[in-house]
Parts: structure tokens; sequence; C-alpha cells
């Protein structure tokens, strides 16, 4: 396989990976406001993606993979609602540990690796054409 | 005849092989903006001093008999790609990679490409002149 090719299956791959981190980010936008339904119950954890580099045995190249995706250990915040079915004796409810304004941060910063890697496809293929042009 | 064995052809063809695997290094580069410890690589800028004294190419086993097989498979990494040592920014997790910096020598390189295909068409274009069908 030429190197153009692969450049544009490597960058597949990394839009794969950013694409994955979308979803993640979304499921905790999504989740912002899950609570528990009974006292004692646990809210929605916000969760994280962590990515690592991936030789790729057929393109010869380092490519990249999702790691893993798990929980934020992070405190719960609670609020004080005692009408809630999930609060405690004293009235208060564990709402999840999603903060809006880092999601849509993280999701601004995917969006940004997703398009700068869809830009190398896009360069790549106008090289592979521009060669085809050579037969004109 | 050979189009190869045109020294003009040869250089615009070496550089061509240049910029496609620059291209790939940096696709490399761009997937992996996010991975925890990476650091990106790029290629030496190409020298035509060496390139013309054949010193791209690595050292072959001659082939003194006809019935000697042919040397070693084609090298992965002809014009070695180097790890960065010096980068201006390291994000908290280690990673070195800027986008910004990737994209524009994405952008330089798909030029130089472009470059050289025109080259080699302005070449094609001499030769059919001197075939007399009109290369304008």
């Amino acid at each position: 396989m030429d190197d153009l090719s692969i450049s544009s299956k490597i960058a597949a791959k990394g839009m794969k990976a950013q694409a994955t981190r979308l979803r993640v980010i979304s499921e905790n936008l999504a989740n912002a406001e899950s609570t528990a339904e009974t006292p004692g119950g646990q809210p929605y954890r916000r969760k994280l993606v962590t990515f690592r580099n991936a030789l790729d045995r057929e393109l010869e190249a380092d490519t990249v993979k999702v790691k893993k995706i798990f929980p934020d250990m992070t405190n719960l915040p609670s609020k004080y609602d005692p009408t809630h079915p999930g609060a405690n004796e004293g009235g208060y409810v564990l709402t999840p540990n999603v903060n809006p304004l880092i999601e849509m941060m993280d999701m601004r910063e995917a969006q940004r690796a997703y398009e700068a890697n869809m830009n190398v496809i896009s360069t790549s293929r106008q090289m592979v054409s521009k060669t085809l042009e050579l037969l004109k | 005849m050979d189009l190869q064995s045109l020294r003009l052809f040869q250089m615009a063809q070496t550089k061509l092989d240049w910029a496609a695997q620059r291209q790939k290094v940096l696709t490399q580069n761009v997937v992996n903006a996010d991975t925890p410890d990476y650091k990106p690589r790029d290629l030496k800028k190409l020298d035509f001093k060496h390139v013309l004294n054949d010193e791209v190419a690595p050292v072959k086993v001659a082939r003194t008999n006809p019935n000697h097989i042919k040397g070693t498979i084609p090298e992965q990494d002809p014009y070695r790609a180097r790890t960065l040592m010096k980068s201006f920014e390291a994000a908290p997790d280690g990673n070195e990679v800027i986008l910004e910096e990737q994209m524009q020598k994405v952008g330089d390189t798909r030029s130089e490409y472009n470059t050289a295909v025109q080259l080699m068409q302005s070449n094609m274009k001499m030769l059919r002149t001197a075939l007399g069908k009109g290369g304008g």
C-alpha cells in the first residue's frame, strides 16, 4: 500500500477514537441530571476516556486506540431536596459529578481533533488525485 | 526508454516519495494528538545534494551472478522518521503534539508534493514536444 492511502487509513482510525470520545461526552451530558431513585442509591457518575498509542502491524504505523472508559471517582455533589425520592434522612440528594462546562470544553477539543484528522484525509486525497492528473 | 533514467524524473520521484512518507508520519502525529506521552515525529528535509549522490538509498548487496536473488525487501522508512527532541510545549499528560503546527506541516507537504507532480508534468510535456506530438 502506498503512504498516502495509509495516511487516510490512520486518520480514519483517529476519527473513530475521537467519535468514541464524543459518544462518552454525550452520555455524560445526557445524564447530567440522573440522580438515584431510592434513598442511599448512587447517581450517574461521569465517564472518562483515555487514548493509547497502538502500532498497526498491517499499516506499520502508530495509530490510536481508546485505552479504556472508566468512571470519574471525584466527589458527588449533593443538594438539599427533601421531597426527592432519592433523598436521605437529612433531605440531601447526591447529584451526578457532571459539569456541563467541562463537557462542552471536552467536546470542542474532540471536535477539533476530529476536524484535523478529516483535513489530513482530504489533503491526502488531493495529493492522490494530483498524481492521477499525470495521466492526462 | 525508462523514464527513471532521466535525472529530472528521478529527482521528482524522490520528492514525491519523500512527501508521501512525510504525510504518513504527520498523520500519525495528528492521530495521536490526544495520546498521553506521545512525542511528534518528522522527516529530515530532503537534501538534493545527498539524493544526487545516491546517499538516500541504503547499501545493497551486489548481484554478480544472474542467479542471485534480488537483495532485501524495500525499506519501510527510507527517509528516516525521527522523534523531535525540541518541543516548545507539552500538555500535562506529556503529549507534545501541537495540532496547528502539524496542520501547517501537512499543508506544506501537500504543496511540495504538488510542485513535484507539476515538475513531472512539464517534463513530460517537453518529451512530447520532442516527439513532435504538439506538446504546446
